[in-house]
């Protein structure tokens, strides 16, 4: 395995409680994976613990075949930005992607072409006198980047890099991120708590919940097939109903869930009790009131929210629970509020992942 | 509207924007003016009044004594001295405090105070049966092998030196430790996560950021270590002449309130003139200390 990063059942214990649990996870060369979960969740942790910041209670972390553990930072081949950017404030733009080269001894002459490079590759050309302070935020997030690259680091980690920009900006930044980490082929590790982030922008998701990996997939693969309730839940939008197994046969497996449905999803091996998942845009609606057989419902539309392109519809279902639909930008049109409506699904598009 | 551009009170009279600092002001600056500037100016005048009405005679006798030359001087000496071991002694403990996470820190900073709570009398006293002849540091001096049999390190200016830094140690540790304190320690990760040792980003990092807490602590010391008198006087007995001992003796001893003036007023220009240069070399490129 040609890993540039690896972590193998690293921990990280304060006290009692974990941070980080147990996480074992690969990195492959000019691979972009996203350390994603809610806030607490322990991405920081755990990048930092590959930086060299935090010393594991338990496991061993490998930075190209080589057991790092317990090397201090500055002898790990990784390059960090920092979420608040740690722009050293007292030197100039041209000093702080300097820093790095100057640390590791290469020839004057060369530092100043690197750098030099790395100005215009972060488009910061007619800033390298600036300090910190007198540049804006996305000027100061392209400084931390380039600060880390212009070092040819093993990896490249990023905590919440696009946090502090405002959402135009951290969309044509992390676009631009993306280019330039395909271009040089980088190996980057970066976390985020927004899915859509990790989604757009990474080849893989490492989603996180209390300190251990849930799932760790493609974009696609995490979205379409979510191994837990947990990761269906936080992956976009879902509908996730607790559901028994009542018949398993070679055509399907059949579970009775709320509201009086019967879902018949591909067969699978699948525990007695599961939650099933069914992503909004997987849903058919019918004007009518009756749902007879398998994989339909009937209900009430009661929410309405309507985005140009697309639309969003909330159905009431007879157990006072709301179905969520999401459709093409005439929906609303088509179901006003309080009409009734019968909703019906594929039975290839639920997915049943762990209760 | 009520978006009035300047202060009003209460029945809207219009207030004048110098008014409410000025207001604030007041009182420290009745007490600073009534109780230093004006004694101060009055001192100064005193100074320069041999022969009357206007005359420099006092500063005359002053620089063209050799023995008063010698006492500037060591004065001088000390309060660099003190100063330079409060650094090297109070930095690293202040950046220990300040990286330190504990709950236990204020109460390590109550510990770090302690010199200040006891009477300068008492920790004289307690300094001299350390560094007497038969005292503790003495005796391990010579022990080791460091120090000639006979050695004792009372009445020694190094003496001075070492109770001067004891009790002065705090001010300057208290003072870095908020500059530190303030220094986001994700800087310091940064310039080790580029490839600099923990030792080379503090010295890259977090010094040059702290220079304003090095000015502030160095002056702090550098003033007190040159005016202070009970400590000097008690650990350094004879040795002991310095600038605040010269003043002493001419006002209570030899009632020569001229030339205890004129000692005074050189004292007090020359910790400015030293405030002022340090400041300049210290702030090499104006950052700002967050
Ligand atoms: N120095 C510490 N001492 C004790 N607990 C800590 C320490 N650092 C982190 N933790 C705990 O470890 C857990 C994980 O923290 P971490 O900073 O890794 O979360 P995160 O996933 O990055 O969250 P966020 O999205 O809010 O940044 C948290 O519950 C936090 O309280
Ligand atoms: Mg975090």
């Amino acid at each position: 395995m040609n890993a540039e990063v690896e972590l193998r059942t690293v921990s990280k214990a304060y006290g009692d409680a974990y941070a980080v649990d147990r996480v074992s996870l690969e990195v492959a060369r000019g691979e972009l994976v996203a350390l994603l979960g809610p806030s607490g969740c322990g991405k920081t942790t755990t990048l930092r613990m590959v930086a060299g910041f935090v010393e594991p209670t338990g496991g061993a972390i490998l930075l190209r075949g080589q057991d790092v553990t317990r090397v201090p930072p500055h002898r790990r081949d990784t390059g960090m930005v920092f979420q608040s950017y740690a722009l050293f404030p007292h030197l100039t733009v041209a000093e702080n992607i300097a820093f790095g080269l100057k640390r590791r001894g290469v020839a004057r002459t060369e530092i100043r072409s690197r750098v030099a490079t790395m100005i215009g590759l972060m488009r910061l050309s007619g800033l390298e006198q600036r300090l910190p302070r007198q540049l804006s935020g996305g000027q100061q997030q392209r400084v931390a980047v380039g600060r880390a690259l212009v070092i040819n680091p093993a990896v490249i980690l990023l905590d919440e890099p696009f946090s502090n920009l405002d959402a135009q900006l951290r969309e044509s930044t992390r676009e631009e991120l993306r280019r330039l980490q395909q271009e040089l082929r980088l190996t980057a590790m970066f976390v985020t708590h927004d899915q859509a982030e990790a989604m757009a922008i990474a080849d893989r998701i490492a989603v996180m919940n209390k300190g251990r990996i849930e799932q760790i997939d493609t974009p696609a693969a995490v979205y379409h097939h979510p191994r837990t309730r947990f990761v269906a839940g936080f992956i976009g939008r879902a509908n996730i109903f607790d559901a028994e197994v009542i018949a398993r046969d070679p055509a399907g497996v059949a579970a009775r869930g709320p509201a009086g449905i019967t879902f018949v999803l591909p067969q699978g091996d699948h525990p007695g009790r599961i939650a099933v998942v069914l992503r909004p845009e997987a849903i058919r609606l019918a004007a009518g009131t009756d749902a007879h057989g398998p994989n339909t419902v009937a209900g009430v539309v009661d929410v309405v929210a309507f985005y140009g392109a697309t639309a969003q519809l909330g159905v009431k279902l007879a157990d006072g629970s709301r179905l969520l639909v999401e459709g093409s930008g005439d929906l609303p049109q088509r179901f006003a509020p309080g009409s009734a409506v019968v909703a019906s699904w594929a039975a290839s598009a639920l997915v049943a992942s762990a209760a | 509207m009520g978006g009035a551009l300047e202060p009003r009170d209460r029945r809207g009279l219009i207030l004048p924007k110098w008014l409410p600092p000025a207001l604030l002001l007041l009182p420290a600056a009745l007490v600073f003016g009534g109780l230093f500037v004006w004694p101060q100016l009055g001192l100064f005048a005193t100074s320069v009044a041999s022969p009357p009405p206007i005359g420099f005679a006092t500063y005359q006798r002053f620089l063209g004594d050799s023995f008063y030359v010698a006492v500037l001087v060591r004065t001088l000496s000390l309060g660099a001295c003190v100063t330079l071991v409060c650094l090297i002694c109070g930095f690293p403990l202040a950046f220990f405090l300040a990286r330190l996470e504990s709950r236990w820190v204020p109460f390590l900073i109550m510990i770090v105070s302690f010199p200040l709570w006891v009477s300068a009398v008492v920790r004289s006293f307690a300094w001299m049966v350390l560094l007497l002849r038969n005292g503790l540091v003495s005796i391990w001096l010579r022990d080791a092998g460091l120090a000639p049999a006979g050695f004792q390190l009372m009445y020694s200016f190094a003496g001075i030196v070492i109770a001067l830094a004891q009790v002065l140690l705090p001010l300057m540790v208290i003072t870095l430790y908020a500059v530190i304190k303030g220094i986001d320690r994700d800087l310091e990760n940064a310039a080790m996560n580029l490839g600099a040792s923990p030792g080379r980003a503090v010295c890259l990092v977090t010094l040059r950021l702290a220079r304003g807490g090095i000015f502030a602590g160095s002056l702090l010391v550098f003033s007190l270590s040159i005016s202070a008198f009970a400590t000097p006087s008690l650990v350094g007995g004879a040795t002991a002449q310095l600038m605040a001992v010269a003043i002493y003796e001419q006002t209570l001893e030899i009632n020569d309130w001229p030339f205890a003036a004129t000692i005074s007023a050189i004292l007090l220009a020359i910790a400015l003139s030293v405030a002022l240069v340090y400041g300049r070399l210290i702030d090499g490129r104006n950052v700002p200390v967050r």
